[in-house]
């Protein structure tokens, strides 16, 4: 039985036929909601109240958030947060993934611990270090109080309390990072780190010179997925600060959340994920050409 | 520039031994090649020497002086590996200023080095380029480059050549050869292509199972192998080796009698035999009677460039010839011709294997 | 009827930005072996698995014993491959893995008769007691035997191997290839053989055919390639060393090779167009040039650059400014770097390329004048 039928299609038709699926669930879950999302951008508009009529104010909603000044505020704090979570998460997992690369006693299992944080729900992570950042019996305080400290409050004050939070999300992304920039010191072959050696490289000079570069493609990948991540963030500040005090520490993705399903102003929340689509977007463009740059010399 | 001395290098993991107990002595400016089939041993002694693996038991001197417990950054050797490794996110010029950059020399020393095996190598066209976008051949003149850029005292080479198409193998052979001999470091190069060592090398040291089987120049290994796997091993085409018995008055192999005439037997009583014969010493210009001479019919015919080779069958055992004149007539397929084995080329063994020394 | 055994008429196969195949067209006849010899990236593998059915083609058709096969699928093709890297099982035996294409719902053989040939096949390749064994444990050398043995099994019309020995040991190549001719002699088995190594080529071919960049340069015997190569391609891939380049400068109608003493014409057939003469190479096969050892009249002296040792002979390379010439010459006597020697080019045996298409160009060369 000569099964001649399936070989005459061309790569092409087969392409097609098995991207279909997949290519509808994109159009349904993501292409019409976004198309629907624009159009609500430039309403005044709350889904709470469908009846009433709708304004079209074009790009009112726009040209309001933009002249904010608290939004541009809440954007400087989502900048700090973004910048030092992820700073703290590439310094200390690429460190980490570099001294677990040789092979010793327990490793495996030290690096099964390391990875438990990232395993964990994010709100469950983010109740936990509440309690453990409560002033009055949290574990922070007691251990501050052993070194001979003074009791701090965390939560409370928005300058710590960006740094509870951005504590809480590192330990929680660290692991993470530690995979990645794992996968890609191993990906180096042998044979570089010994023709490394045997140029007589210090430790330093060829981690500096041969792993970082090799691994730049890995860990830029990285680096670009942490901070759409950090730029995300929304469970941690719900559960640790509630955006407070007042709305000190609300990020933008957080002002977001309260915009649509708090005070479900729909219209002007809308406008907003715009905004923040553009900003995320804009910059993982930057990162893919920067990236292709490098791998285009390789 | 050093000499090197292995004291009965060993190297065992766990049950098996892959290195067993080598002696060497390779002078200052020599280029030794180790010879042998994949997992002889070769390649982990040649890591033992670079200092990337410590062997179980035995020592390594450079110029007298022990390294065992010297790392390889400190032993100052260059290695050149069988697939390459240049940095590949580096043009060739880094590449070959990244030792010099580790060993801390200064600006100028570093451009003047460069500068040196930029003309050795005729590497100007191809400096700011990056690795992969090489042409085949270049990867390996700039992996020597870097290597030899350090004024290393041994250069070490781990079948740098194995990667590349035969044609630029052959083109890759003269450059080494030459370099080397214009650099005159000592080099350890290592391979399973028997040609390749014939072509570069001052010594070959033949290895099998992680022993060293024999050392000796190209000449000393293809005219005189030890045994029967270096007779076979060396020498292409490969040597003809056949059961014979030795017989009053000759070989028997088989119900055909190879008349030795008045040479001395190999035996000085009847016994039995491996003989072997290099196919160029094999010729279809016999006559009756003669020593070496016996009937045989052609079985096959086929030529290799402008070399006729013949095959034929004695005592059920397949034998290669090859004609040496061009204008003879080609041997035909089906008809018995008279063969004539130079008796003085022959060459035996024991039927373990080992060289017969004629009495 | 005397239908090749294979006929493949003007393949052309490109991949994104690269045109893998252009206008291929070859017959290997009943019991033939062919080799396709060609470098690196050459399309021997595109070609192979065109045949096979394994790649699509932009146009072309294949021929089988006669009829036509290009539109089956690779499983409705009588042809067995042996790939460069074996492609076995891992998960299966040996027995099982040469047994596999006999139970294929194509074949459905019964256990007896798979049986039956799974041992002789095995027998034929010396495997016979690696049956039971997985495929991990094997060597090198013996997963090459599994592969051709699987191929055996099958009895195809058409058996292609596909540089199957390149990564084995040399030692191992040359009794493999001693194999293979015997096998084929055997059998009378058909088969395509495709390789960058000449010596291999030129051992198990009964004929040749060059690809370069998805070009066949030239089909034929060996002797035919040398007597005849109709493209400087042929020069560059036959024989051990390789044929010898001159690049030529153009004087009015003399030639001649810069830092050599000689002269001549060129009559091509050709139409005169200046560019003919203007872009040529010279080539000869080093073993036609003539080489002496103490001065002659109509030599030009050269120095002996390097020596290269090759057991049975030797090959050297001769300089003269930057003419390099490569010759094998017999071992006695002994030469060495620095000896001079005179070297000599007999007219008839010179051959003369586009130094742009690389295609031969026919005419005769007259030796007008010489200095030494």
């Amino acid at each position: 039985m000569k099964k001649t039928i399936f070989y005459r299609l061309s790569d092409k038709t087969y392409c097609g036929v098995f991207i279909l699926p997949a290519l509808a669930v994109l159009v349904l879950m993501v292409a019409y909601p976004f198309i629907s999302l624009l159009y609500y951008s430039t309403l005044n508009f709350s889904i709470l109240r469908p009846m009433q009529e709708t304004q079209h104010i074009g790009l009112q909603n726009y040209t309001e958030l933009l002249t904010s000044p608290d939004l541009w505020d809440r954007f400087i704090f989502t900048g700090k947060f973004v910048v030092m979570t992820v700073g703290i998460q590439m310094l200390v997992g690429t460190a980490i993934a570099y001294f677990l690369q040789r092979d010793f006693r327990g490793r495996d299992i030290l690096f099964t611990i390391f990875m438990l944080p990232m395993m964990l729900c994010p709100i469950v992570v983010g109740f936990l270090w509440r309690y453990i950042f409560n002033s009055e019996w949290g574990m922070a305080n007691y251990l501050l109080k052993l070194i001979g400290g003074e009791k701090m409050d965390w939560l409370g004050r928005s300058e710590n309390a960006i740094w509870a939070v951005v504590i809480a999300d590192a330990w929680m992304w660290t692991p993470f990072v530690i995979l990645l920039a794992t996968a890609a010191f191993r990906s180096i072959p042998n044979d570089i780190n010994e023709a490394a050696d045997i140029d007589g490289a210090s430790p330093a000079l060829r981690f500096f010179q041969i792993t970082l570069p090799l691994s730049a493609p890995i860990l830029l990948i990285a680096l670009l997925l942490r901070l759409i991540d950090a730029f995300k963030q929304n469970d941690l500040f719900f559960a640790m600060t509630g955006g407070g005090p007042g709305s000190e520490t609300a990020t933008v993705s957080f002002m977001l959340g309260k915009l649509a399903f708090g005070h479900f102003y729909t219209g002007e929340a809308s406008a907003l994920a715009v905004i923040l689509l553009l900003i995320i977007t804009g910059l993982s463009m930057i990162f893919v050409r920067y990236l292709l740059g490098i791998s285009q010399k390789g | 520039m050093a000499s090197i001395k292995l004291n009965n290098l060993t190297m065992r993991y766990g049950n098996s031994t892959a290195v067993n107990g080598i002696n060497l002595a390779i002078d200052d400016g020599e280029f030794v090649v180790f010879l042998g089939p994949s997992g002889c041993g070769k390649t982990t002694t040649l890591r033992c020497i670079a200092g990337l693996e410590n062997p179980t038991s035995g020592d390594i001197l450079f110029d007298g002086v022990k390294v065992n417990h010297l790392h390889a950054s400190a032993r100052n050797v260059a290695m050149v590996f069988q697939f390459i490794s240049l940095y590949p996110h580096k043009t060739v010029r880094k590449n070959i200023a990244f030792p010099l950059r580790a060993r801390g020399l200064s600006e100028a020393q570093i451009v003047e080095k460069i500068k040196w095996v930029e003309d050795v190598f005729s590497l100007s066209e191809v400096m700011d380029r990056y690795p992969n976008s090489l042409p085949p051949g270049s990867r390996q003149l700039a992996a020597l480059a870097r290597a030899v850029v350090r004024d290393p005292k041994v250069l070490l080479l781990d079948e740098p050549l194995s990667a590349i198409d035969e044609q630029f193998r052959e083109e890759m052979r003269w450059e080494l050869k030459h370099l080397q001999s214009r650099l005159g470091v000592t080099t350890i190069h290592v391979t399973h292509d028997q040609r390749e060592a014939m072509s570069l090398a001052d010594r070959i040291v033949l290895m099998h199972s992680g022993d060293v089987v024999q050392i000796g120049t190209p000449q000393a290994l293809f005219n005189d192998p030890i045994n029967e796997f270096a007779a076979h091993f060396i020498g292409s085409p490969a040597m003809n080796l056949a059961d014979v018995q030795v017989a009053s008055g000759g070989l028997m192999l088989g119900s055909s009698l190879l008349p030795l005439g008045s040479l001395p037997t190999p035996l000085s009583e009847p016994g039995n035999l491996r003989l072997g014969i290099r196919p160029n010493h094999v010729q279809r210009d016999g006559k009756a009677g003669e020593p070496g001479c016996v009937l045989a019919l052609i079985e096959d015919r086929y030529a290799i460039g402008r070399e006729e080779y013949f095959q034929f069958s004695l005592g059920g055992q397949k034998f290669v010839g090859i004609d040496k004149e061009k204008n003879r007539q080609l041997a035909e397929v089906g008809t018995s011709e008279m063969i004539r084995f130079d008796c003085a080329e022959m060459r035996f063994f024991t039927p373990d294997g080992i060289k017969v020394v004629a009495p | 009827m005397n239908a090749p055994r294979l006929s493949i008429v003007g393949l052309n196969k490109s991949f994104a930005h690269k045109h893998a195949l252009t206008d291929i067209s070859l017959d290997i006849h009943a019991g033939e072996i062919l080799a396709l010899l060609g470098p690196t990236g050459a399309g021997k593998t595109t070609t192979i698995r065109a045949i096979a059915g394994l790649e699509s083609l932009s146009s072309g058709r294949v021929y089988l014993n006669g009829s036509e096969i290009t539109q089956l699928s690779p499983t409705d093709r009588d042809v067995a491959v042996v790939f460069e890297g074996f492609n076995l099982l891992p998960t299966l035996s040996v027995y099982d893995n040469i047994a596999f294409p006999l139970r294929s719902t194509i074949y459905r053989e019964t256990e007896e008769v798979i049986s039956e040939r799974v041992n002789k096949a095995a027998d034929n390749l010396r495997i016979s007691l690696l049956l039971s064994r997985k495929v991990n444990q094997l060597s090198g050398g013996e997963r090459q035997r599994v592969a051709i043995a699987r191929a055996l099994v099958r009895r195809p019309t058409l058996y292609m191997f596909d540089e199957p020995l390149s990564a084995l040991d040399l030692k191992l190549r040359e009794s493999l290839v001693a194999e293979l001719r015997e096998m084929q002699r055997m059998n009378g088995a058909t088969m395509l053989y495709a390789t960058h190594d000449y010596g291999s080529a030129a051992s198990l071919g009964h004929r040749i055919a060059l690809i370069e960049n998805g070009h066949i340069l030239q089909v034929g015997t060996l002797s035919d390639l040398i007597a005849t190569p109709r493209h400087i391609g042929v020069g560059r891939l036959i024989g051990s060393p390789a044929m010898v380049f001159f690049d030529v400068l153009n004087d009015k109608d003399m030639l001649s090779i810069e830092g050599l003493p000689w002269k001549w014409r060129f009559d091509t057939s050709l139409p005169a167009v200046a560019g003919i003469t203007q872009g040529l190479i010279l080539g000869i096969w080093p073993e036609d040039v003539e080489l002496e050892f103490s001065p002659r009249t109509g030599f030009a002296q050269c120095e002996v650059h390097a020596t290269d040792y090759r057991g049975l002979d030797r090959a050297i390379e001769l300089r003269r400014g930057t003419n390099r010439v490569r010759k094998a010459i017999a071992l006695a006597p002994a030469v060495q770097r620095g000896d001079s020697c005179w070297l000599g080019l007999p007219t008839s045996k010179i051959f003369a390329f586009n130094a742009q298409t690389g295609e031969r160009v026919p005419g005769s060369l007259t030796l007008l004048e010489s200095h030494e």
